[in-house]
């Protein structure tokens, strides 16, 4: 019946152009940052996002970890001529937004103001850039609030399950990390380790600048040059080693007493600049996309009811990737769970997925990618990935083709190479410690 | 969907809701009473297409808690047209994200999908809104899912509990006593029949409104909805009658112990006005005095408990004025250790009753409007974000002006009637004070 449904519309199947809308150029910034810019002047909006690289907290000194997040919170903590409050009220006179946040790669400024408040925006961001107070008053209230933040994940099964599995993939190697680590190492952060680290992390070679909306590129050099001009010109930190991520697979207990189960669950994912990346992009998307038509939310929720949400999603970091993914599920349902999860791992890998449902996903992911650039923020992000994985200023033009030229073939081959369930690490978080999980 | 998750949407909301008064919302009707809202934005040749139903948890029927929710859940589970499952696929199939939720006044559905996909959408919409099947089958797997869905957003997660404990301590009567998911004993022993009969009653064109945004014109989209929502017929809508909730009494606390907490939560809830329900002049003033409050670094909240006195680490208030009976207003504080919450409380008290007996100051005022009417344009970005305001609004009551009207009527506020409307608003026995706690005691 609903062939009929689908037959009748067939004929609007045109898939859009997303270069069409968005069109980002390079704009050149005296210092020598090269800035990429999507203009749009649908609302009088700005905004941006600067990345440095190399100042997450896979690249914290040893016995400083937690330090990039102390960072992160430290330079709003007065800057130039505001203390603490003041600078915050100097945002909120101008409806100004910053935040900052890092992973394991990088630390991440997002800028959003109103057009008509951008030379007092970018002012405020290069003073926290270059003039930050980093007072030790501040300092003892950033680590309470760092402290705290951690006990609230202490609280998340989810947390706990990803702490483990990265532990369990990375052994030694910085990836391991989580970005918070222990409040004894917090307590010990101080100010002077704000400075060190922001000196030797924060400079104009490992800066990358994507910036979405209501700006026209020369009035952006100059914003710009305000805020990096004051920068050094190098960083100290260096490259990370590539990883080699434990694909003996297994089982880690985590005991948290929650009156249900969490279940985390990893496998050695992709480089996002491996040629095989799109063709697991697309096969993420088949398996556990997160839509209601991937494979595991058919089978786990759909048809069998365990779980309210299933899903995978692959990591791209800078030196590895991950696939990730997870679900909540009752104790009595759990192993049910954890054994269709396996199943529909091991289907993929040894069967591979069919021509039908890769041309269902293609049509998905390309008929569903303007969705993705409806909002200066979101395409902020999307050409801040471009520069971090070197996919090219033209990339949104080419992104579709490469997706449609993805073969059955390279996906069933990239799902053999990457999906084989013995390298399948699962974390089990339960109030319970003796049972073994299938 | 959850309260909480509700509440997130609503404070998001509270704060962001509204956009210029130049901004080109149309509005008309079908003869058969569907309402039809279309907010033109042509950034991307997509649109978001949305039919919200004025019917939300607090319709529920008495003992079947979760019923408005349940239903969402199980509209996806088969139509006398689509097999079970087959919605989704044909959705991703065109490239669209699909999803609904559920609110104690409003249950929305959602497809979010390229331009020219707006008759494929909308064919689905109106099949759904009279032949959805509900079959026991189904049912039953749904109510497991379900049942899943609530450990894991609420029984794993104590600040949830709590939260729901104090909602339940606030409104004695009122059905927002009650938790959007429904109570668990009353979600496993809800029954297919109780669905069809809640399904038949409030899922008609005039109970309904249908919310476009994104790149269409009104011309465009009346075309369409005249040609697939037009020829339903439908029963009358039901008028809403809600128990109604009688003047507050006593103060009530709540403490919720639980080995899983690590940090502790003091927080407090009062009973508030809102558009419709007690001092409805005091709406925007609130709005503003949330900001005055709890502004993440520069609020009183925050320059008191964590800047000044250091008995805290976060603090924050938030105002929900968009329901259609009683609003909310909330405070939540994260104390520095659980020995500081006799001083967070001191110091909370201290800073409301501050509010309710002095005006606060021009500077104070004009940084929090600044921010709110800032708001307005943010929000403007994207499609989604202002059709989901828009559909808020007309499902509690509210119309278009709620959004053109906002820069003037967040304009007009004053230190007087901030003031006044603090005076009235915080007083003990409106209040649920909540305490989330490390350990169990015997």
């Amino acid at each position: 019946m609903m062939r009929a449904i689908t037959a009748g519309l067939a004929w609007a199947l045109l898939p859009l152009a997303a270069s069409a809308m968005v069109r980002p150029v390079e704009v050149a910034i005296p210092s020598g940052v090269k800035a990429w810019l999507a203009e749009d002047s649908t609302v009088p909006v700005i905004q941006s996002r600067m990345v440095f690289t190399r100042a997450g907290y896979a690249h914290e000194p040893a016995g400083k970890e937690g330090v990039s997040s102390f960072v992160c919170s430290m330079l709003f903590e007065g800057a130039g001529e505001y203390d603490g409050v003041a600078f915050y009220r100097e945002l909120e006179k101008y409806a100004i937004e910053i935040s900052c946040d890092v992973d394991e790669d990088n630390l991440i400024l997002d800028l959003k103001t109103l057009r008509s408040h951008r030379e007092q925006a970018y002012r405020l961001l290069s003073l926290m850039l270059t003039k930050p107070r980093l007072e030790e008053t501040a300092a003892a209230r950033v680590r309470g609030q760092l402290k705290a933040a951690l006990k609230s994940h202490m609280e998340e099964p989810e947390y706990l399950a990803g702490k483990a599995l990265k532990e369990r993939l990375f052994a030694s190697h910085p990836y391991h990390r989580v970005e918070l680590a222990s409040e004894t190492v917090l307590d010990g952060l101080t100010p002077a380790d704000a400075k060190t680290f922001i000196a030797d992390h924060l400079a104009r070679n490992n800066l990358i600048v994507s910036v979405a909306g209501d700006v026209r590129p020369e009035e952006l050099s100059p914003l710009l040059e305000s805020v990096v001009s004051g920068l050094p010109s190098e960083t100290r930190t260096e490259a990370l080693p590539e990883p080699s991520v434990s694909a003996g697979g297994g089982n880690i207990q985590v005991t948290q007493p929650i009156p249900h189960v969490f279940v985390g669950f990893a496998l050695p994912g992709i480089r996002r600049q491996d040629p095989d990346y799109m063709a697991a992009f697309v096969l993420n998307h088949i398996l556990g996309g997160g839509t209601f038509a991937s494979r595991l939310m058919h089978e786990v929720r759909e048809r069998s009811g365990l779980v309210y949400g299933i899903n995978m999603y692959i990591e791209p970091m800078t030196q590895t990737g991950v696939w990730w993914g997870g679900f909540t599920a009752g104790a009595e349902g759990k192993d049910q769970a954890i054994t269709l999860t396996r199943e529909e791992i091991r289907k993929v890998y040894e069967k591979g997925v069919t021509a039908e449902e890769l041309a269902s996903a293609k049509r998905y992911l390309i008929g569903n990618f303007p969705l993705n650039l409806d909002t200066n923020a979101k395409v902020a992000g999307f050409l801040t990935s471009m520069q971090l994985f070197n996919l090219g200023i033209d990339y949104l033009e080419k992104r579709n083709g490469q997706l449609e030229a993805v073969t059955l073939q390279q996906v069933n081959a990239v799902a053999r190479r990457l999906l084989d369930p013995a390298k399948l690490h699962v974390a089990v978080v339960s109030p319970e410690t003796e049972k073994k999980t299938p | 969907m959850l309260r909480r998750i509700v509440i997130t949407l609503a404070v998001m909301m509270c704060v962001s809701s509204g956009a210029r008064a130049e901004l080109a919302v149309e509005t008309f009707a079908l003869k058969n009473g569907m309402q039809v809202v279309v907010v033109p934005n042509h950034r991307v040749p997509a649109v978001s297409h949305a039919v919200w139903y004025r019917v939300g948890a607090a319709d529920d029927p008495r003992g079947a808690s979760g019923a408005a929710h349940f239903l969402e859940h199980i509209m996806f589970r088969g139509t006398k047209q689509v097999k079970p499952g087959e919605y989704a696929r044909i959705i991703e199939l065109h490239g669209g994200r699909q999803n609904a939720f559920t609110s104690s006044d409003y249950t929305a559905y959602f497809q979010n999908i390229a331009k020219e996909h707006l008759p494929l959408v909308m064919k689905l919409e109106a099949e759904r809104m009279h032949g959805a099947l509900i079959s026991d089958t189904e049912f039953t797997n749904e109510q497991r899912v379900i049942a899943a869905e609530r450990r894991q957003q609420v029984e794993t997660n104590p600040s949830s509990r709590l939260r729901e404990q104090m909602e339940a301590a606030l409104f004695l009567n009122h059905p927002y006593h009650n938790p959007v998911i429904g109570w668990m004993p009353e979600i496993l022993g809800m029954t297919a029949p109780t669905l069809r009969e809640f399904y038949r009653t409030h899922y008609t064109p005039s109970n309904a409104i249908l919310v476009v945004a994104g790149d269409v014109t009104a011309a465009e989209v009346k075309k369409l909805a005249q040609h697939y929502y037009g020829p339903l017929k439908g029963v009358a809508a039901p008028r809403r009658i809600r128990p109604q909730e009688p003047e507050p009494q006593t103060a009530r606390e709540v403490y919720l112990r639980d080995p899983l907490v690590k940090q502790p939560i003091w927080s407090r809830l009062y009973m508030a006005p809102s558009h419709h329900k007690g001092e409805t002049g005091d709406v925007y003033p609130l709005l503003v005095l949330a900001e005055v409050l709890g502004a993440e670094r520069t609020g009183r909240l925050y320059r008191s408990l964590v800047v000044e006195k250091g008995v805290a680490v976060e603090a924050a208030a938030f105002y929900d004025d968009m329901v259609l009976d009683d609003g909310t207003f909330a405070i939540q504080v994260a104390p520095k250790r659980e020995e500081d919450i006799a001083a967070v409380e001191s110091t909370v008290n201290a800073e409301l009753q501050s509010l309710a007996t002095t005006p606060i100051s021009d500077e104070e005022l004009s940084l929090a409007k600044t921010r709110l009417i800032a708001e307005a344009t943010y929000v403007r970005e994207g499609i989604f974000n202002l059709a989901r305001v828009v559909g808020t609004a007309y499902t509690v009551g509210l119309d278009a002006s709620y959004i053109t009207g906002w820069e003037a009527n967040i304009g007009a506020v004053t230190p007087e009637q901030i003031q006044k409307a603090a005076e009235r608003l915080f007083q003990e026995r409106k209040s649920v004070t909540g305490h989330l706690l490390t350990e169990a005691k015997p």
